[in-house]
């Protein structure tokens, strides 16, 4: 983009700084090198500074719905927004700040962008529809205090000029009040948000688009593998089969030590299989250690495991607390297709006379653990690649909570 | 449409309509205006006009519906806050009209409508309303005295530069009305919008 001709050249009275005025109508100059406005020979107490910005550069250019816009001037405000706050029937006031920048086309008519840390949004003039709606709870109030100017501007802001806003659904109506505090001028304005990615492609950053539509696409690509996980697992559970489901078997002191017998189960071939026990626990506390032993179709023990269940209760300085294990479900690779006998050794009983367990054995067991451990990894990669989206954005848009 | 010998030179002058109250000699810069139906010849009337624009006086263009506008002359007012140009035009309908741009915006109105107001407007502050005998209720949303300082080409008034002007803005049910003040009379006038995109111009 070709930049615009300048319509005149004021060097600055105080640093020489050559000024470029690009308005016709302008009327208030700013040098941007030190802050002296046009007509002064002192540069003020406070050199007023355009913010910095990753895009709006004064004297920048982009181009929007094929016009070419060069930025001319910004002005900064900082104050405080009012919203009436229902629940505690009170105004809630709220620290803000936003920027305007002034932008002028090839034509030399004049637009404003409209900056806070939410966004950007363009900001129209329109024919004032409404009297000042004071005391209209539905508005949000601004009050408003410029505090920086710089660059070309077609009427003469004040130092410190004090603006009112009300708004409303992007429609606010400003006015700018005189040193006295009283209404100087009422304007309406509607404001337009501008989309973040339309805004970069207007000055250009094609590359950036493309590094953010990457990442937004890895974003979602890592969310819908949580959903394809959690299918995965349910359709999984579909293909689980039992094999065997055992009998209540009920314990005492005379069957410790001794084989208790719970069936048999064929396995077409080698795989894994969970032997899942449930136990009704006697009240009290108390313990049943006993070992699970699976054998083949030659007698011979394939696996033992240790099957543990218990209750304990007692009380500490946050009163009192019971914790218990009634079930236990380990899992074995079964080597081969065979016949196994399920059988259980019961080891100690401790302080309960009884106690009733039953069983099930399920082949084709599904794992919940790699789908919450996959899970768990593509949300963190998912709410990391988004962050740093986030950040991408506010780095090279400057805007962005 | 009139033609006029310049009475200081004695330059061909063409295309005058009624309106027209004032003009700039293109030969010899002498601002004649009518008086008692005679047009005289006066001189250091003029004030400079230093700040280009986007318009000048003599500039043309088509819309696409075969439309021609012409940019007779020019009125540059300086207000408090800052100035704006206001430039006379006529189009091939034989309509004349101020046209005037507001931070980018354009905007149309005819001749304004002879109007009173008892009192004055010394008790009209921005913000409040302004009934008007037999017009509408203004909602005033600026109120600003202008100097000209500035003019050149055809205009329909004589106004002097540095002639100081009351002005005052309104709304009244959507529609924007400018009011010149002067004493109890003011002049209503109806702002609309004015799309110059539309038109080619020859100059542009």
């Amino acid at each position: 983009m070709k930049a615009f001709e300048p319509i005149k050249v004021h060097n600055c009275k105080n640093c020489g700084f050559p000024m470029r005025q690009f308005n016709p109508n302008t009327l208030m100059m700013v040098c941007e090198s030190c802050g002296t406005r046009f007509g002064d020979s002192a540069p003020p107490r406070y050199k007023p500074e355009a913010p910095l910005n990753p895009l709006f550069k004064l004297h920048g250019q982009f181009e929007k719905n094929g016009t070419v816009w060069q930025i001319i001037g910004c002005q900064s405000y900082a104050g405080s927004v009012e919203e009436w706050d229902s629940e505690d029937n009170t105004w809630e006031r709220t620290p803000w700040s936003y920027h305007t920048w002034w932008i002028i086309n090839e034509a030399r008519e004049i637009a404003w962008i409209s900056q806070d840390k939410t966004g950007y949004s363009w900001s129209h003039k329109k024919t004032v529809s409404s009297e000042i709606p004071r005391g209209d709870k539905s508005y949000e109030v601004g009050h408003w205090t410029m505090i920086s100017a710089v660059g070309e501007f077609s009427y003469i802001p004040r130092e410190a000029e004090q603006v009112r806003s009300y708004e409303k659904d992007g429609r606010t109506l400003s006015i700018l009040l005189d040193e006295n505090g009283k209404n100087q001028e009422i304007e309406a304005f509607h404001d337009v948000t501008l989309n973040l990615t339309e805004l970069l492609e207007s000055f250009g950053k094609q590359s950036v688009i493309d590094a953010l539509e990457r990442s937004k696409a890895l974003t979602r690509t890592a969310f819908a593998s949580i959903i394809c996980l959690v299918l995965g697992y349910f359709i999984l559970q579909g293909f689980e089969k039992t094999l065997i489901t055992t009998p209540t078997v009920t314990i005492n002191a005379q069957s410790l030590k001794k084989v208790i017998p719970l069936g048999e189960f064929t396995m077409q071939k080698q795989g894994l299989i969970e032997l899942d026990f449930l136990a009704n626990l006697a009240n009290g506390t108390g313990s049943f250690d006993a070992e699970i032993v699976v054998s083949d179709s030659d007698k011979a023990p394939v696996a033992e495991l240790p099957l543990s269940l218990w209750r304990e209760s007692g009380r500490d300085s946050d009163g009192a607390w019971t914790e218990s294990q009634y079930r236990n479900a380990p899992r074995i690779n079964l080597p081969a297709a065979d016949v196994y006998t399920l059988s259980l050794v019961p080891d100690t009983l401790k302080r309960w006379q009884t106690i009733s367990l039953r069983g099930k054995v399920t082949r084709n067991v599904v794992s919940l653990m790699p789908i919450i451990v996959g899970g768990v990894f593509a949300a963190v990669l998912g709410i990391a690649i988004s962050i740093m989206r986030r950040k991408r954005i506010r780095r090279e848009t400057g805007v962005g909570l | 449409m009139a033609n006029l010998n310049c009475p200081n030179c004695g330059g061909a002058i063409e295309g005058i309509s009624p309106l027209i109250r004032s003009i700039d000699c293109p030969y010899c810069s002498s601002w004649l205006r009518l008086s008692n139906q005679l047009w005289q010849a006066n001189e250091g009337q003029k004030a400079p006009l230093d700040a280009p624009a986007f318009f000048h006086v003599g500039m043309g263009g088509n819309t696409p519906d075969g439309t021609h506008y012409r940019i007779l002359g020019r009125l540059r007012f300086q207000y408090g806050m800052g100035s704006w140009d206001e430039w006379w035009m006529d189009d091939s309908h034989g309509q004349s009209f101020w046209l005037e741009e507001d931070d980018g915006t354009y905007y149309r109105h005819s001749l304004g409508k002879e109007i009173k107001i008892p009192g004055g407007i010394s008790n009209v502050s921005i913000g409040s309303s302004l009934t008007l005998n037999g017009g509408p209720t203004l909602f005033v949303t600026e109120k600003y005295q202008a100097d000209i300082v500035g003019r050149e080409g055809m205009l329909p008034v004589e106004l002097e530069a540095e002639t100081t002007v009351t002005y005052i803005d309104g709304v009244a049910n959507g529609e924007e009305y400018s009011l010149e003040i002067e004493g109890e009379y003011a002049s209503l006038s109806q702002s609309e919008t004015f799309d110059v995109r539309s038109i080619k111009w020859d100059n542009a």
